[in-house]
């Protein structure tokens, strides 16, 4: 038997120590994705001890079928979903009234990227800036998969099972965030760059 | 390999060597582990609170570990403010289980001695809480109020002073029921039914005397109550309503309410009341309207029909296809609004298909609320009765068939095409299944009001949420006009 699977049987059985083991291991890779998902440290730092301290509660539930970071990935990707929506920040859409009543001989276009910059502060070039932006515009959805398909570079497979979606609506959710993240990001100004992006 | 992979993961990983402070995953673990504490706390605080029997009093020192064995009072070990929490809960625990109540009890007499008092009586679900008096309760109470000579009296003025009085006589048996324990001298019950009488009697006649204007609201609700009437005059409606009952159910909740009434004196009460603005004759006929809808909907198929039919074989001039269009859409909306009471459906179609295939539109124009929209108002009371009540739905009722045959705008304005849009975002915003995004639907409407053609784009382009919101817009109806089609964009925030 693993250490890991060892630390897991303990840790069903209610050994806090065991339990303690396994978030050291796998501690940086929830964080890291946290904060993939969301975008800044604070949600990310809550985020991760929400997504421990919900699977010490269900790990007696774990019936270890599917791979134990799986079912934390899981966890870990519901809670960020759940801060965002109780933090309203993809709200800040529907605060701006940016998407409502786009009709008509509106703006359909301004949907989109939100104007508040959430990386500010951070010791970023604006290129990187420029593409957390154009991510934090996508919506929830789109961004989680497109994270875990991209960034944590996971199988269609496994990242349906986390979300528990088919693969081919994965498939479809990646292609469009990819669709959306090069079309924004040849809207979006490019300072970094010596010569203009093509209109 | 995607550049554009690249690109993420590089960002990704400047966020993560930016964002995370130094040494933070040194204590995470410890975090973790004092969060869990803090939630198991927690956990076990809420099983205590629901396992164990709740404390019900303070003196009880067994049910708070924290309260003082000796003296009987909680010591108050925090400064959280949750003893307050407590205390609270536990007095209203206690109140609950004590079955009290910090809200006083309602005067009966303060009720009935309003004007809501008499709304509990003549709408229908409050009026069933009011118990049938017995013979010898009916008895009494006559004699009490001397009802027979205050009837006795209104009859000599007429038949609808005696409904008038019956309409409000449960009004006055309750009053006078509950005069004596409140100590409220019987005489002013007496006067209040003489001025209740003396009303009905001023009603009747301004109704009598209102000769050259038919459009009066009794008339309006007795045409809208009458599921079977199509003559033009209300008056005539007037007399079919009072020669016959329409609705056995609404007479039988009317006799519920008087005790005394006959069907016929209650189709009276639906439509004398009417005339006084009381709220009877509203309830008179939602309970028409309500008890029958299958029919009505069978009647509004069949006078929709019937218009359609008319239309193609008449010989009139009045004759329009919005008139016919206004008429199955009338019957569609019947159909929907089967449990919200919906109002008798012959004036939608019959009318609307009778007097403009057969009777032109100069008679139609005078009757209805302006000119080729008669129909219009027919169709609202149909479709909105629950939103808009009875009174205004009937409001255009009665018009006549339209003086235009073809729309007379060229093209759809804007303020025309986000109103159309604008009546069915609400319904687009249901699809809502938990993913956000943006619903981007283009759209083509046709001259003749409806689209044609929807399509979505956007963020949630292709999941079941944006089939749902193309299949809303499909919906969306809009003016007809005679120029081209018209295509826009409408976009849909979905988010919770």
């Amino acid at each position: 038997m693993s250490e890991e699977a060892d630390d897991l049987t303990r840790a069903r059985g209610g050994d806090r120590a065991a339990f303690g083991a396994l978030v050291r291991r796998y501690q940086r890779r929830v964080y890291a994705t946290a904060l993939h998902i969301l975008g800044n440290h604070a949600d990310a730092d809550d985020v991760t001890q929400e997504t421990f301290v919900r699977a010490y509660r269900g790990i007696s539930q774990f019936d270890g079928r599917a791979d134990f970071f799986t079912w934390l990935y899981r966890i870990t990707v519901n809670t960020a979903l759940n801060h965002v929506r109780s933090n309203k920040r993809v709200g800040a859409l529907a605060d701006a009234g940016l998407a409502e009543v786009e009709h008509a001989g509106g703006r359909p276009e301004a949907i989109g990227v939100p104007e508040r910059t959430p990386f500010e502060g951070l010791t970023l070039s604006r290129e990187v800036q420029r593409v957390l932006e154009v991510i934090a515009g996508l919506s929830p959805p789109l961004r989680v998969t497109l994270v875990l398909a991209t960034v944590e570079q996971l199988p269609h497979k496994q990242i349906a099972e986390i979300l528990d979606i088919p693969e081919g609506t994965v498939a479809w959710r990646v292609n469009e965030a990819r669709r959306l993240l090069r079309e924004r990001l040849d809207q979006a100004p490019q300072t970094t760059r010596a010569t203009p992006a093509k209109p | 390999m995607d550049p554009l992979d690249d690109k993420l993961r590089a960002a990704m990983q400047a966020l993560e060597a930016s964002a995370t402070p130094h040494g933070y995953f040194d204590g995470l673990a410890a975090r973790i582990e004092r969060r869990m504490e803090g939630s198991m706390q927690t956990d076990a605080d809420r099983a205590g609170s629901t396992a164990s029997p709740p404390p019900t009093t303070a003196a009880d020192p067994a049910a708070d570990p924290a309260a003082d064995p000796d003296s009987g009072v909680v010591e108050r070990t925090e400064d959280s403010g949750a003893h307050d929490i407590k205390a609270l809960a536990r007095s209203t625990r206690q109140r609950i289980s004590r079955r009290q109540t910090s809200q006083h009890e309602v005067d009966d007499s303060m009720l009935s001695s309003s004007q809501s008092g008499m709304h509990a009586i003549a709408l229908p679900d409050p009026a069933k809480m009011i118990a049938l008096p017995t013979p010898e309760e009916a008895r009494a109470l006559s004699a009490s109020m001397s009802m027979s000579s205050l009837a006795a009296a209104a009859e000599e003025t007429g038949g609808a002073q005696v409904r008038g009085a019956v309409a409000r006589e449960p009004v006055v048996a309750m009053r006078s029921d509950q005069a004596p324990s409140k100590g409220v001298p019987v005489w002013l019950w007496a006067g209040g039914g003489l001025a209740v009488v003396a009303a009905a009697a001023v009603a009747f006649m301004m109704m009598n005397k209102d000769d050259a204007e038919p459009e009066a609201g009794a008339n309006d609700r007795v045409a809208a109550a009458d599921t079977r009437g199509s003559s033009e005059d209300p008056r005539d409606q007037l007399a079919a309503r009072e020669a016959e009952p329409v609705n056995p159910a609404a007479a039988q909740d009317a006799v519920t309410v008087t005790g005394i009434t006959t069907p016929d004196e209650a189709a009276g009460v639906g439509s004398g009341s009417g005339a006084a603005g009381s709220a009877a004759g509203s309830g008179a006929i939602a309970e028409v309207a309500g008890d029958q809808p299958t029919d009505s909907d069978e009647e509004a198929d069949a006078d929709a029909k019937e218009s359609r039919s008319k239309k193609t074989a008449g010989s009139g001039s009045g004759s329009s296809k919005k008139d016919d269009a206004k008429s199955k859409s009338g019957a569609g909306d019947a159909k929907g609004t089967d449990t919200v009471a919906p109002p008798p459906p012959d004036v939608t179609g019959d009318k609307g298909g009778d007097k403009g295939s057969g009777k032109g539109s100069s008679k139609g124009s005078s009757k209805g609320s302006g000119s080729g929209t008669g129909t219009g108002g027919a169709v609202l009371g149909a479709g909105d009765s629950d939103e808009l009540g009875i009174g205004d739905a009937i409001k255009g009722g009665g018009g006549g068939g339209g003086d235009d045959d073809k729309p007379k705008k060229s093209e759809l304005t804007s303020k025309e095409l986000r109103a159309g849009l604008d009546a069915v975002s609400s319904k687009a915003k249901a699809c809502y299944d938990g993913a956000v995004g943006t619903v981007k639907v283009k759209l083509t409407v046709a001259s003749t009001g409806s689209v044609s053609k929807a399509s979505a784009t956007g963020d949630l382009a292709g999941t079941p949420a944006a089939d749902c919101v193309v299949s809303v817009i499909k919906g969306a109806s809009f003016p007809a006009w005679t120029g081209a089609p018209m295509s826009t964009v409408y976009a849909v925030l979905l988010s919770d």
